[in-house]
């Protein structure tokens, strides 16, 4: 399954009387956007900015980021939703990089995420490097949340795609080409070399927790193979609300850290043949139906050794631990990425479970650790949410617009695929 | 007079007011070094200085805790403190759970603390995410290196302006706690470099330790309860009373054999719990609460249980350190064994 | 016969009574906890996860945990019961400032909402307030991107 990730270096975004591109700078009509992404009758107002890298802005309660990515033939991205079903993961996909959509508003009241542009949180969120283009949304009161949840989800996507769009007719900066292999082309490439596989966990309790598989609630699938081709072309999207640090906007599920270096030591070290994605159901039933089909198809493939990660933090631990014995119980060799809630301190047992099997665990940081976000010039959305947000205690907003909050409020900051560099240690 | 100014906690024995027969003791202090902390004065040399000893009887600071704080905490806000040291405990069970709640005292107060303890002390298990242990022997006699490496790490933490960094580079003990800090790489990158180890059997160090399970396979079911002899023993503290064998309220140093021959009940007149750290109140009404020799009987009558041992063990399990237990535990079962029991309940508070 | 029980705080199970499960209420989340607990210590087996979903544990100051009653004690469940307890030890001390802010900026109603929605995972389909009907609502329109 062969990939073309072109890309086009974006220095600057702008909004103009019309859409181009030229000398590395982005330039949107942003009437045009608005009109083309208004998709339902129930969004009352709509809003668009542009912040860079550096500027002094904050962006809360933040929805979902989602990176402009088009398919050349204009057909297949984010299957499901925008693209045909059959279209993504293979071809050629033009990519706006350094740039991404972000989708704020307001699902319920205890929803978060936090986005500094500069300062010390720029430091643990990945989208204080991106050229943001900011949707501020709102809806017809009384809205179900479940449907206004979809109206953001939909509105991001349409926006990304929109963007992406205008760079059909720039000429790209660089070409990445991505060749997933079989494993019966690797076995015949690389015979003596070790099956590597991903097991990709997927949120998906319900409201605010939810995932897309192709335009399906990951809460209905069963385990299945996926081709990390499709990942890119945005066959899997967030619908995630809640727990900004730990889960996986649509940005980092296009751009899967875990996916793209097991490609980078493919065929030298080992052969990475499988991407196996599984959800993180309610019911404990649900849990080992998932973690046994897993384990069973990473065995029927062959597998010799695994990265999992999962998303989140609660019931999640439990399903990443059942993944993680019963891979072990099989003789495949896994290695575990995950968070960390330890408390303010520090001192707490850092997961809801544990195993002797799980030896191997890389961490993305303790989520609970506080951080002081000073006050920003601008604030895109709104401050009152801060005392709200997950991570957000008591009395966080100070008068003087600063805000003490745990990591946990902070979009992507402690990202279980290991999108970023945050770590934690023992003292 | 130096700049940098240390009180020093101790206990009656290490303070040299007197033996057990002063364990006793409130809070006291002297404005200058004593016992080891002579010692420990002198190596620091100009660096630091002992402005104050503060010294506590171990059964009173463990048995009057809120008063022991109350009286510690008011002498620490007396003057000026830079740090606050304890011990050496060694593994002295009451000492080492002394130095570690004036740990939390010296937390409360945010004020550094150094301790020396023995590893398995469980004062430091419980207190360890309060302040700096420094590993030393077991026993007194380890007291000149455990003076030195506290010394070193006393100078090591005034260089390092009260940042020392981490425990294995600074000579402290694990604190269990988790502090973020920025990799060089990547977490998927390193979960990629973890895998190739871990595939090729070469060494790895996983970031995140699991943690570690004391794992007891279970025997298989008694089968036949109705001819067993079965034992009771608990951690409870459930003792004569009057605690005959002197078994402590805390980090207990030894377990009491008791007979039950002719017991149907235990009653307040003739039991009681020697355990600390909770109220005794319910234990005490009726100890069969804690040991249910009453309920025993019954099943005995009925029939379900072939025989009750006619000796039941106990300890306390208050802060009593994994060795001691572990000792206690293998003595007990091989009594048991000896005597032929078929099956034990355990019980604790 | 197995019996399938929900113990609840959740103010929006207050009312709902039905022959196919047993409602237990409860005043706050630690009792919640501590009864499911209990219930499992009496045979009874977890159907749902007593931790919330990635909404931190000790955020949401509503939780329902479904159980089946059973005869045999279930070690899976009880260790798993225990945990949650264990966390709930660690970061339920805020739980009166949460419910009070909670209250103040009239989160309840979201709260409680989510506890519904991850706890009608465990209830059989038939029922009213499953998402199909009352929660479900209008679908999203198609829509009409500039492709």
């Amino acid at each position: 399954m062969k990939l073309d990730l072109e890309r086009i270096e974006v220095d600057r975004v702008v909004f103009g009387q019309e859409n181009s591109f030229a000398d590395g700078v982005l330039t949107i009509d942003k009437e045009d956007l608005l009109e083309n992404i208004r998709h339902d009758h129930r969004i009352t107002s709509l809003e668009a900015e542009i912040v860079h890298p550096g500027e002094k802005v904050r962006i809360m309660p933040v929805k979902d980021v989602v990176e402009p990515r088009i398919k050349v033939d204009k057909n297949g991205m984010f299957p499901g939703f925008i693209g045909k079903e059959s279209q993504a993961g293979a071809g050629k996909t033009r990519v706006f990089s350094g740039t991404a959509v972000v989708t704020t508003g307001n699902v319920v009241g205890f929803q978060e995420g936090i986005i500094d542009m500069s300062g010390p949180g720029a430091d643990y969120t990945p989208f204080s490097q991106t050229i943001n283009v900011v949707l501020t949304c709102e809806v017809e009161e009384g809205t179900e949340e479940h449907i206004h949840e979809e109206i953001l989800r939909i509105l991001g996507l349409k926006a990304a795609h929109y963007i992406a769009e205008i760079g059909l007719d720039v000429e790209p900066d660089k070409t990445e080409s991505f060749d997933f292999k079989s494993i019966a082309q690797a076995r015949n490439e690389n015979n003596d070399l070790p099956l590597v596989g991903y097991i990709y966990m997927l949120q998906s309790q319900g409201l605010l927790h939810d995932t897309y598989v192709y335009g399906v609630d990951a809460k209905e699938i069963l385990p299945t193979l996926i081709s990390p081709a499709k990942v890119m072309d945005g066959a899997i999207v967030s619908g995630n609300c809640v727990s900004a640090c730990d889960k996986n906007s649509t940005y980092l599920h296009q751009n899967n850290p875990v996916i793209e270096e097991l490609y980078q030591r493919d065929g030298q070290d080992y052969n990475f043949v499988a991407t196996i994605i599984t959800n993180e159901n309610v019911t404990l039933g649900d849990k080992e139906r998932s973690s046994t089909m897993v384990a069973e198809m990473a065995e029927s493939l062959g597998l010799d050794a695994v990265i999992i990660n999962e998303e989140g933090f609660g019931n999640p631990d439990t399903d990443l631990i059942l993944n993680c014995k019963k891979l072990e119980q099989k003789g495949i060799k896994t290695v575990l990425i995950t968070d960390e809630y330890a408390g303010r301190d520090g001192s707490s047992q850092s997961l809801a479970d544990a195993a002797v099997e799980a030896d191997a665990v890389v961490t993305s940081g303790n989520a609970n650790e506080v951080i002081e976000l000073p006050a920003m010039e601008r604030v895109i959305g709104h401050d009152r949410y801060a005392d709200n947000i997950a991570g957000g205690f008591e009395g966080s907003l100070q008068e003087d617009g600063s805000i003490r909050v745990e990591l946990q409020a902070i979009t992507g900051s402690t990202d279980q695929m290991g999108y970023t560099k945050l770590s934690a240690k023992g003292y | 007079m130096a700049e940098f100014k240390i009180v020093h906690y101790l206990n009656q024995f290490f303070g040299q007011v007197g033996d057990e027969d002063q364990a006793d003791l409130p809070p006291q202090q002297k404005k200058e070094a004593v016992g080891p902390g002579v010692a420990l004065n002198n190596a620091l040399g100009d660096r630091a200085e002992i402005v104050k000893t503060i010294i506590t009887g171990d059964d009173y600071f463990n048995e009057n805790k809120a008063e022991a704080r109350e009286k510690i905490k008011e002498f620490l806000q007396e003057d000026e403190v830079d740090l606050i040291v304890a011990g050496p405990a060694f593994n002295a069970g009451r000492y080492g759970m002394a130095c570690g709640g004036v740990a939390e005292i010296a937390d409360e107060l945010n004020l550094p603390f150094v301790g020396g303890i023995y590893p398995e002390n469980p004062g430091y298990e419980m207190y360890k995410k309060f302040g700096y242990f420094i590993e030393t022997g077991d026993s007194v006699g380890s007291m000149r290196q455990g003076i030195a490496d506290i010394v070193d790490f006393i100078n090591h933490y005034i260089e390092t302006d009260g940042k020392p960094g981490a425990p294995e580079e600074s000579g402290y003990l694990p604190r269990g706690i988790r502090k973020n800090y920025f990799q060089e790489e990547r977490g998927a990158r390193r979960a990629v470099d973890m895998l190739v180890k871990k595939i090729k059997g070469k060494e790895f160090e996983t970031e995140y330790p699991m943690p570690s399970f004391d794992r007891v396979e279970p025997k298989p079911a008694v089968e036949n309860l109705a001819d067993s002899l079965v034992a009771v023993v608990t951690t409870g503290g459930i003792v004569p009373k009057g605690n005959p064998d002197k078994i402590e309220a805390s980090s207990a140093s030894k377990f009491g054999k008791y007979k039950l021959n002719g017991v149907q009940d235990l009653t307040d007149e003739e039991f009681e719990t020697a355990h600390g750290g909770y109220d005794p109140v319910y234990a005490n009404q009726d100890p069969d609460r804690v040991l249910p020799v009453d309920v025993m009987r019954d099943l005995e009558k009925e029939g379900k249980i072939g025989k009750l041992h006619e000796y039941y063990y106990a300890t306390v399990g208050n802060g009593t350190s994994v060795a001691n237990a572990k000792a206690f535990g293998k003595a007990i079962g091989e009594e048991l064994a000896r005597d032929g029991v078929q099956a034990v309940i355990l019980t604790s508070t | 016969m197995e019996e399938l029980i929900i113990v609840t705080n959740n103010p929006r199970l207050q009312a709902v009574e039905n022959r196919d499960f047993r409602i237990e209420r409860m005043a706050s989340l630690q009792q919640v906890l501590q009864r499911s607990r209990d219930l499992v210590h009496q045979g009874a087996k977890l159907v749902s996860h007593p931790l919330a979903g990635s909404l931190k544990p000790w955020q949401n100051p509503y939780r329902s945990i479904g159980l089946k009653s059973g005869e045999e004690l279930d070690f899976s469940s009880l260790k798993i019961m225990e945990n949650a307890l264990e966390k709930y030890r660690i970061f339920g001390r805020k739980q009166d400032v949460l419910k009070r802010q909670a209250d103040q900026m009239k989160l309840a109603e979201d709260f409680s909402r989510i506890d519904l929605e991850l706890i009608t995972n465990v209830l059989p389909e038939k029922h009213s307030f499953k998402k199909n009907n009352a929660v479900r609502g209008e679908k999203i329109e198609a829509g009409s991107g500039k492709n």
